[in-house]
């Protein structure tokens, strides 16, 4: 099990729908698939394909965490056709959000234990849509996660916040990464604030960056899967990179968590 | 009276007219007339005239009074009596000695040849060679070549002293090879053998079997020369030896250029770029000279614009617009962008001068020089300063001259990207391989020198039109090296017409020319070896001029005159000529193949043998003559047409050797039938030599060139931003200065006039620029830049022509040589070159002729 956390500073930058849409593709590859939605905006599902005509009334681990914390959640998974597992948040109001938070601030390591006792496929790549910070849920997205990507568009204001909180987020620690989003070429700004990104965290910049591109919306708008809504647009080009990025990462990953268990059983 | 009239009765006086006779008149005197009658008061002219006359009368057979045509067909077709008894005589004198009767006719001996058992037990015997044939091509060769090579390392283990007289050894063997006398079975056995085991080693990769081939060429070279210096001299009369004299000189260049050419390219070194410090704080500070003269600007801010990209440290590194020809608009554009602007006052020495002015007025430690449409890549620096900081003597490093327009014979003859370049063979090899023996030498672009050596020979050499190689030569002589980096870092236009082309070989012939005689690389202090060997050979390799002319008419002096120029038999000719170019190809195919497909060499050097041959010999003598002239780039050709200036000479030799052709049929049936074999021969020469010809006519023939900013073909990835807001990956097919050719990975319908943003990516960068939609058409998409602002133009010009590694790899999908492949390849030229010559002579004047009949109202009425 390899853990991806999709984090962002900023609210609004296209998190969701990458996760969306990073899951599908990782699954039509035949990668072994899990996506968890760890945003109270509940909203992965829809992007996943569920549509719900009842309302939210589509239960979520939310729910359940807040009257059950201990049982597990085999039971709250949907599975889409393209093969992507994916757990929703659930509808959640307001007064009990605030509750399940509250709970889950004393518990950091819950969402850890949940995703172990759910005894995955071992080369499971999970990808948590994690709410914007500061909030408990991010916060218990980052323990779980073996590699957090910082979802960013390259505008000055993400700059500021992303130098001013970078830090506080934990971000710039050997698991974090930063995934520029919504990257327009033509937009002078947008090119120098990329150079600026680049110049402070070179290396922590992933080598793919995702282009603003109409067809990611559309796709949404129409209930389809980017690979099959638009399938030579940018954006897929661009998705194909990070996921063949976060293919190599988990690969990676892998042999040294096989050694670590190796010296601990030592 | 005008000096014309008084011209005309001076003449008229002495050819016995009286008052204004006309023009007919006094030729007919002068020429046809028997002049028995005015021999009593003959003039001086008169006497001179007719003792030639009277001279060729004798020599031709012609009666006294006879017609003109009989002058004619003595002088063209038949032999001369005395030169047909002459005949008589060596062929009775042949016969007897053979104790044989004539032989038959050509075609019935070719008759009687398939009729042998010969082709019937070859017929028999084929399954055993085709079988062999499998068997050799089922070889392991790497491994072979392997074994081979550690076989041959033994011999470096030997002891010193035995290697030693081993090695001393070699030039005997050699020798022994060369001079043995062998019969012509025993040659033919010998050539037999020769060519099996070369076609053995030809398969074998590396280095060593490369050697092998060059012995071999060596050995059948010199075994060539032996032969024909000892045994074809024999010449009977004064114009066979005299002519016999010339082709063997000419010859003897060929061999000597053939020597050199190996000792030159003997171990291409193949030298890989020496990396900098980490720290770019002890990098060495560079200035970059762009000098010009009168080339426009659009060219020369291209190679400023990418000069200013190099990745150098800032402040360490001076761009400056040596502007020659003192332009306003220069000097603006120089300040707009930040580039040092320098002038003088006067032209004096052209480029060299200006350079050197440039040096007294900068202080960088090193130079690099770019031609003004000479585009560097941003990396040119980092990949060739390495070598300055490892070798403190390295005073030079040139880096290959790369073409991304097809120069005037790759568009002409349509051969761009399919066979190598004239160009390719000097800087991928000859530089390569003058390298090894700390030989190279200067190009006069993309390349640096460090300045203090520079200085120290005062500066770039102004006593020769080729500044470039004289300076080489100069701080070689002062012992410092100098070095080749095989990586193409800069890219130009190559010159635009066959005309400009040949105006530049002209320059470079005369320049070397001048070296060769005012500071000998032979002669003088302070170099090898094998350092004036590749000098001399790089100079001596101009003089081609003469000995390609020679080649060209030497079969018609058999054909036309029947001279024997070489006295021996067509066989042995055969037996001995064949192997030696045989070998010679073979050696050169492999040697050159990458870099110069066989036989080409020909066509190159026929188009410019007359051009080269004047300023050579002018130059070889009178040094001091001669002068700098530009080279024209970056031009149109509206409109196809045949260059008749630089295709005169050719024509006029064509002609003869069609003439030449058609006689030697003649002589092989009728007139000659006694000797079929020589005449065989050199119809076989002279079809050739029409070959060649007809595909120099067909790089005459000017293609239409209507773009003005070149397309240059590359793959670069690219985004589209469509309108609508969708965004679209694609690459480029080509790009230019104007717009880009995309193709997308699935088709779009986009009108023309849509405005989009194309995205050009370098590494983790992109840049986008606005443009128009010219043309879509499915998948392929062509664009329009709207209008670039400078700071635009230089972010296109990085993600194109200054990308590091724009040029790396451009002639990879180059096809190899395969030598009669590139025989049959020339052979169609040649028709090319014949059809278009008819086209231009006959076919377009008849059409115009028609269309004028046609628009020619009188005839619209007579229609109706």
């Amino acid at each position: 099990m390899f853990v991806v956390s999709l984090s962002s500073i900023n609210g609004g930058v296209g998190r969701t729908t990458l996760v969306a849409q990073l899951a599908s593709l990782l699954a039509r590859q035949g990668q072994t698939v899990l996506a968890l939605d760890a945003d109270p905006q509940n909203l992965l599902a829809a992007h996943l394909g569920l549509v719900d005509a009842s309302g939210g009334a589509t239960p979520g681990w939310a729910g359940q965490a807040l009257v059950f914390p201990e049982r597990d959640w085999q039971a709250l998974g949907q599975r889409n056709s393209d093969g992507v597992s994916f757990l929703p948040f659930g509808a959640l109001d307001s007064a009990r959000l605030a509750a399940l938070e509250s709970g889950l601030r004393s518990d950091v390591r819950f969402l850890c234990r949940q995703l172990a006792a759910l005894d995955l496929p071992a080369d499971t790549l999970v990808l948590i849509d994690s709410a914007r910070l500061p909030s408990s849920f991010a916060g218990q997205a980052l323990a779980a996660a073996d590699l957090c990507l910082w979802v960013l568009p390259a505008d000055p204001a993400s700059l500021f916040c992303w130098q001013r909180d970078a830090a506080l987020a934990g971000a710039e620690t050997r698991r974090g990464h930063l995934l520029i989003n919504r990257f327009d070429a033509t937009r002078p700004l947008q090119s120098d604030v990329l150079e600026l990104f680049r110049a402070g965290s070179g290396s922590r910049l992933l080598p793919y960056l995702i282009h603003r591109d109409e067809a990611l919306p559309e796709s949404f708008a129409a209930n389809l899967c980017l690979a099959d809504y638009a399938p030579d647009s940018q954006a897929m080009h661009d998705l194909h990179g990070v996921a063949q990025w976060l293919r190599q990462q988990a690969a990676s990953h892998r042999p040294a968590l096989a050694a670590a268990v190796a010296t601990t059983a030592a | 009276m005008t000096l014309f009239d008084r011209l005309w009765r001076w003449l008229a006086g002495h050819c016995s007219l009286i008052g204004r006779a006309g023009v007919a008149a006094c030729l007919w005197r002068l020429f046809v007339l028997s002049r028995r009658e005015i021999v009593a008061d003959a003039s001086p002219l008169h006497r001179f005239g007719d003792r030639c006359w009277r001279r060729m009368r004798r020599e031709l057979g012609v009666r006294v009074g006879a017609a003109p045509r009989e002058y004619l067909l003595r002088l063209f077709l038949l032999p001369s009596p005395a030169a047909m008894a002459e005949q008589a005589r060596r062929e009775a004198d042949r016969i007897r000695r053979r104790q044989r009767a004539a032989p038959p006719g050509l075609l019935r001996r070719c008759g009687q040849l398939a009729r042998r058992p010969v082709v019937w037990l070859r017929a028999l015997l084929w399954p055993y060679f085709d079988r062999l044939e499998r068997r050799l091509a089922g070889l392991d060769y790497p491994a072979l070549a392997q074994r081979f090579e550690t076989r041959a390392a033994l011999f470096m283990r030997l002891h010193p002293l035995l290697r030693g007289s081993l090695l001393f050894c070699v030039p005997f063997l050699f020798a022994l090879a060369a001079t043995t006398p062998l019969s012509w079975a025993e040659q033919l056995v010998f050539l037999g053998v020769m060519w099996l085991f070369a076609m053995l080693v030809r398969r074998l990769p590396g280095t060593l079997p490369t050697l092998i081939l060059m012995g071999l060429a060596l050995v059948a070279s010199l075994r060539y020369v032996w032969w024909r210096l000892l045994f074809t001299l024999d010449l009977d009369s004064t114009t066979e030896v005299l002519l016999g004299t010339v082709l063997l000189g000419a010859e003897a260049y060929t061999w000597l250029i053939l020597l050199l050419g190996f000792v030159q390219t003997l171990w291409p070194l193949g030298r890989k770029p020496a990396p900098l410090p980490a720290d770019p704080a002890s990098w060495p500070s560079v200035d970059v000279y762009i000098p010009t003269y009168n080339e426009p600007l659009a060219i020369v801010r291209t190679t400023v614009l990418a000069a200013l990209g190099i990745d150098w440290p800032r402040d360490r590194l001076k761009i400056y617009l040596l502007d020659d020809g003192r332009r306003e608009e220069f000097r603006a554009f120089a300040d707009q962008v930040g580039v040092g602007y320098l002038t003088r006052p006067d032209n004096a020495h052209a480029k060299a001068g200006n350079l050197n002015r440039a040096l007294s007025r900068t202080d960088g430690e090193f130079i690099a020089i770019f031609d003004c449409d000479h585009i560097p890549t941003r990396s040119f620096l980092q990949i060739s300063m390495g070598w300055f900081l490892k070798d403190p003597k390295c005073a030079l490093m040139q880096t290959p001259h790369h073409f991304f327009s097809p120069d005037p014979f790759e568009r002409n003859l349509g051969t761009y990207r399919a066979v190598p370049n004239e160009g390719r063979l000097f800087y991928g090899l000859v530089q390569d391989g003058n390298d090894f023996w700390n030989a190279t030498f200067f190009c006069g672009s993309c390349a640096v020198i460090r300045r203090a050596p520079l200085l120290e020979i005062g500066g770039i050499a102004v006593e020769t039109v080729t500044e470039d190689a004289h300076t080489a030569l100069k701080l070689q002589r002062r012992g410092y090296n100098t070095a080749y980096l095989n990586i193409p870092q800069a890219a130009g236009l190559a010159t635009e017409s066959l005309s400009s082309h040949v105006g530049q070989r002209i320059r470079w012939a005369r320049g070397m020319a001048q070296i060769f005689r005012i500071d000998n690389p032979l002669l003088g202090k302070g170099l090898g070896f094998f350092q004036r060997l590749c000098y001399a050979n790089a100079m001596l390799h101009f003089f081609f001029g003469i000995p390609r002319l020679i080649f060209l008419a030497a079969p018609l002096a058999y054909l036309l005159f029947e001279q024997h120029i070489i006295n021996a038999q067509a066989a042995m000719i055969a037996l001995y000529v064949l192997p030696h170019i045989l070998h010679a190809s073979l050696a050169n195919s492999r040697l050159q193949g990458r870099y110069r497909h066989s036989f080409w060499a020909e066509l190159y050097e026929t188009v410019l043998a007359w051009y080269v041959m004047r300023p050579t010999t002018v130059a070889f003598f009178q040094p001091a003559h001669g002068k700098f002239n530009v080279t024209a780039k970056g031009g149109l050709v509206e409109k196809d047409y045949i260059d008749w200036g630089i295709s005169l000479p050719y024509l006029i030799f064509l002609a003869f050797n069609v003439l030449g052709f058609g006689l030697g049929v003649v002589r092989l049936f009728w007139w000659n039938s006694y000797e079929p074999g020589t005449v065989v021969l050199n119809l076989i020469w002279c079809f050739y030599n029409l070959v060649i010809l007809g595909a120099a006519m067909a790089a005459a023939s000017e293609a239409r060139q209507v773009r003005l900013a070149h397309r240059v073909r590359m793959r670069i990835a690219a985004t589209l931003y469509l309108p609508d807001g969708r965004t679209l990956p694609c690459e480029t097919e080509d790009f230019s200065l104007g717009g880009l050719g995309l193709r997308l990975f699935h088709g779009e319908a986009l009108a023309p006039g849509t405005r989009v943003w194309a995205a050009l990516h370098r590494g983790q960068q992109e840049y986008a620029f606005a443009a128009d939609v010219l043309i879509c058409r499915d998948d392929r998409l062509g664009i329009r830049f709207l209008a670039l602002s400078t700071e635009d133009e230089a972010r296109l010009i990085q993600c194109t022509f200054a990308r590091a590694d724009a040029w790396t790899g451009w002639d990879e999908q180059m096809p190899a040589d395969r030598p009669l492949a590139s025989l049959r390849e020339l052979l169609l030229l040649g028709l090319q070159g014949y059809r278009g010559l008819f086209n231009h002579l006959l076919t377009r004047p008849a059409l115009r002729w028609l269309r004028r009949l046609r628009s020619n109202p009188v005839w619209d009425r007579g229609q109706g």
